[in-house]
């Protein structure tokens, strides 16, 4: 048994004792918490080499029984999905303790924060135990509640930190409603407790239980998404860097869409397609509403914030398509996001801490790069994905898929009126607004700080089949079991005439360069599905 | 015909562009190079991806036989995926491939002449005025020669878009020169995301009529649809959002250039950047030529009074924006 996924776990949680613990100058504190972040980032990235693409199953299962008699298990493992926010979360920590110097590190224990966020993120990604998934969940919101929190005590406002707490609270709450539902739905049917992740995604809940579960899911995935909003993650205004708003955006947050995928989707397919209208159209809504609140915007920060929940939202309409481009597409623009997004804090934070004219050239050049790619220019990284996603859509609603391309094409707006401010500097100072402080740190502004996710920002964009090669077989696993009529992979390698049945009952299908068929060139089973996955752990 | 990579042709240009813009001092850059050795590596580059264009398109106009076409592919772009599409799953698939036929040839032909008529026009001593907008305009020139070739020549609909979308946005992002660029400019980052994203949707309503994103293979399908199917629906919906894409992008810079007296007061490279934008019209056009040709005369009224409304509400509204900008 491979113990790497332990040891990603580990790394993170050592950082936080030992950076908490810490009673030498802050200087050295600094030094340690970097050498940790990096140090995770080391740990983790084996995983996109060592990820086998070709093999349905999860990998790298670890399994141990704490509590037997609940069901208890220290369970993880990973697929396609979880290599890559997984490689994203340590990268990130990594990239914005680096980057933000000693402003984000003013208090031991917020540094200690980071680190403990990491951890619950990560293991919400790795867990395959559902209470396992829901301590991970919990942690990070506590976490992510410290992190954001003023470093000074006149600095926020109440409501905001009020609306902060009730969200991570309601979301909480209501993943647990989920484990314990179930849980419970699991000892009906086998006569026990039993929290497996694998073992629930091949159970069949009755309609009742999954419409519920469900609904207690979306609860907890829409309050861990609005902590995303301005009025939540901005709400320290004496804050003297972005680490709150790059981590809950572009790490926390995900865990609510992740968490369609490794519960939602699999695990209640027939109330997912019950919901489909409602959930694709509440998506499609929330995309134009934030995308015009993003254009509406004068401050890049409130302008970025919306824009990015506008790509949330994207995420999520993508999930609840329920066919593969979309899942798909949606898979990959959670990575995609979280790059950007990070990114476009990270710049906002360096363009406040020192005047525009001051940053070369060069580096704003690639600052610009980053704002296009976050707008969804082709190319770069936002755009496949985003792409994908749409077509997907299309497949369920026309209208809709107007919509959300619409409020996309605002949220863009926004952010081609900040990369054209951006281009042509010095940038005005009113686009900061009060936030963040004048007092900050000066961050770094160096194109090496910014290189590594603007490599990933033209990667991603123009060469994506890696990140889609791994995604792969995670997303079949999904698709098989909300949408069985599209578990065809097969006929996507064909590409023959049309079937003749196809050809007689509709016209223009004689017009079609691709239909289902077979690997042989025969016309597949209209009930043909993919090879049933075990989910059993590779051991 | 040439043995080498059609690729070399747009990638020459703009890798001398990223490498022009990250090496040229513009003031702060210590150890940075002239200017003028950054202009030299661009115009180079360009020279370059004109010697290398000619013969090709001079063998396709005398070689009728090449005209069955040539593709060089450098890679995937999107993987193969099951999509639905109107009758059945299609399989959308994406490649980095340029083709070559008397179509694309011509497009490129046009593209080289837009891009030598701005090179002149860029030489001449005006456009040096602001030090700013004349270092960034030749990195400017050669990564527009380079994504006007992949509109030209792109083989999917998806790589055109990539390419209009590329001169639009950089074009935009020139018009800061002047007072007058600076209103025009402000207006366009609004405009042109919304145009591109009708045209997005004409390229997913155009996947999912005919499984395909192959220019060949939707003008194939397109020129042999049924007319019951062809008068009403898709085919409608994607020749309307095409054309209301590429008004709003392209064309807003067109509108901008309409006003001749906001054009006289423009700096000589916006100028330039408004030329470049306008010539992307072309390649669009032609990507999507036999769709709206498909269109009949029923189909095409309610296009046109459309068209008509957007071009007016466009042109209502920059009217008002400006006059507000200028008071």
């Amino acid at each position: 048994m491979s113990h790497h996924l332990s040891l990603i776990l580990l790394t993170p949680l050592v950082g936080a004792l030992a950076v908490g613990l810490w009673r030498g100058p802050a200087a050295q504190r600094d030094r340690v918490a970097e050498a940790f972040a990096v140090l995770s980032l080391v740990v983790a990235a084996p995983l996109w080499f060592t990820y086998d693409r070709d093999t349905t199953s999860y990998q790298l299962v670890e399994r141990v029984q704490v509590l037997p008699a609940i069901g208890l298990e220290y369970h993880v493992g990973v697929d396609g999905v979880s290599v890559l926010l997984v490689i994203l979360t340590t990268l990130l920590v990594a990239v914005t303790v680096l980057s933000s110097r000693s402003s984000i590190l003013v208090h031991e224990s917020r540094s200690a924060s980071v680190f403990a966020l990491e951890f619950g993120v990560l293991i919400a990604y790795l867990a395959l135990d559902l209470l396992l998934f829901l301590a991970g969940w919990t942690l990070t919101l506590i976490a992510a509640h410290r992190v954001c929190a003023p470093e000074r005590g006149d600095g926020a406002s109440g409501a905001p930190k009020r609306w902060g707490v009730g969200l991570s609270v309601l979301s909480s709450v209501a993943l647990l409603v989920v484990v314990l539902g179930l849980g419970f739905a699991h000892r009906e049917i086998a006569g026990r407790f039993s929290f497996d992740i694998v073992t629930l995604q091949q159970l069949g809940f009755d309609a009742g239980t999954q419409r519920w579960v469900f609904l207690a899911l979306l609860m907890a995935m829409a309050a861990c998404l609005a902590l995303a909003l301005p009025g939540v993650v901005l709400r320290d205004r004496t804050s003297t860097s972005m680490v709150g708003p790059v981590l809950v955006t572009g790490v926390v947050v995900k865990m609510g869409t992740y968490s369609l995928i490794r519960v939602g989707l699999p695990m209640l397919p027939e109330a997912t397609r019950a919901f489909l209208p409602l959930t694709v159209g509440a998506g499609g809504l929330a995309i134009a509403v934030t995308g015009v609140l993003a254009l509406r915007r004068r401050e890049w920060t409130e302008s970025i914030a919306y824009a990015s929940a506008s790509h949330l939202a994207l995420i999520v309409v993508g999930l609840f398509t329920s066919n593969p481009v979309g899942v798909t597409g949606s898979a990959l623009h959670q990575f995609n996001h979280g790059v950007s997004i990070g990114s476009l804090w990270l710049i906002a934070t360096a363009l406040a801490s020192a005047s525009t004219s001051a940053i070369s050239r060069g580096v704003r050049a690639l600052m610009c790069v980053v704002v296009l790619g976050a707008a969804g220019l082709p190319m770069l990284s936002g755009f496949v994905s985003s792409f994908l996603v749409m077509q997907g859509v299309l497949t369920v609603s026309v209208g809709w898929a107007a919509v959300a391309v619409g409020g996309l094409a605002l949220g863009a707006a926004a952010l081609l009126r900040a990369a054209r401010d951006l281009g042509h500097g010095p940038v005005r100072a009113e686009v900061f607004g009060s936030w963040p402080s004048r007092d900050a740190a000066p961050a770094r502004t160096g194109w090496l700080v910014h290189a590594p996710l603007v490599a990933l920002t033209v990667w991603a964009g123009v060469y994506p089949s890696p990140l889609l090669a791994r995604l792969t077989t995670g997303v079949d696993r999904v698709v098989a079991r909300v949408a069985p009529e599209y578990g065809q992979r097969a006929i996507a390698e064909c590409g023959a005439a049309p079937t003749p049945e196809l050809a007689k009952t509709n016209a223009a299908a004689a017009f079609l360069q691709s239909v289902p068929c077979g690997p042989d060139g025969k016309p597949l089973e209209p009930t043909s599905t993919l090879p049933a996955t075990t989910g059993e752990p590779s051991r | 015909m040439g043995s080498y990579s059609l690729w070399l042709i747009p990638v020459l240009p703009a890798a001398a562009a990223v490498v022009s813009l990250a090496l040229t001092d513009d003031g702060h850059q210590a150890r940075g190079v002239s200017p003028a050795v950054g202009r030299r590596l661009v115009s180079t580059a360009l020279v370059l991806s004109f010697a290398l264009s000619v013969p090709i398109i001079a063998e396709v106009w005398r070689s009728p036989d090449v005209a069955a076409g040539r593709l060089d592919v450098l890679g995937a772009w999107i993987p193969k995926l099951p999509v639905a599409t109107r009758d059945a799953t299609g399989i959308l698939e994406v490649s980095w491939a340029l083709r070559l036929d008397r179509k694309s040839a011509a497009l490129l032909l046009a593209a080289l002449v837009s891009v030598a008529l701005a090179l002149v026009r860029a030489s001449r001593p005006p456009a040096r005025e602001s030090r700013l907008l004349g270092v960034s305009l030749w990195p400017y020139l050669g990564a527009t020669l380079g994504l006007l070739v992949l509109v030209s020549l792109g083989h999917g609909l998806l790589m055109v878009f990539a390419g209009l979308t590329g001169i639009v946005a950089l074009s935009a992002l020139m018009m800061r020169g002047s007072d007058a660029g600076a209103d025009v400019g402000a207006e366009l980052p609004t405009l042109i995301p919304v145009g591109l994203a009708a045209f997005v949707l004409a390229i997913g309503f155009t996947f999912v009529t005919f499984g395909s994103l192959d220019i060949r293979a939707v003008d194939r399908a397109a020129a042999n649809m049924p007319l019951e199917i062809a008068r009403w629906g898709p085919v409608s919906t994607i020749t309307f959002l095409s054309i209301i894409g590429l008004v709003l992008t392209s064309g807003a810079f067109g509108l901008v250039a309409h006003s001749a007296r906001r054009f006289a007061r423009l700096h000589p490279t916006e100028r330039v950047s408004i030329a470049i934008a306008l010539s992307a019209w072309l390649p669009c056009v032609a990507a999507f030529g036999v769709l709206w040709q498909v269109a009949t005369l029923a189909m095409r009224a309610p296009t046109a009074i459309g068209v008509a409304g957007a071009i007016g509400g466009l042109a209502l509204f920059f009217t008002h924006r400006l006059r507000t900008a200028s008071r």
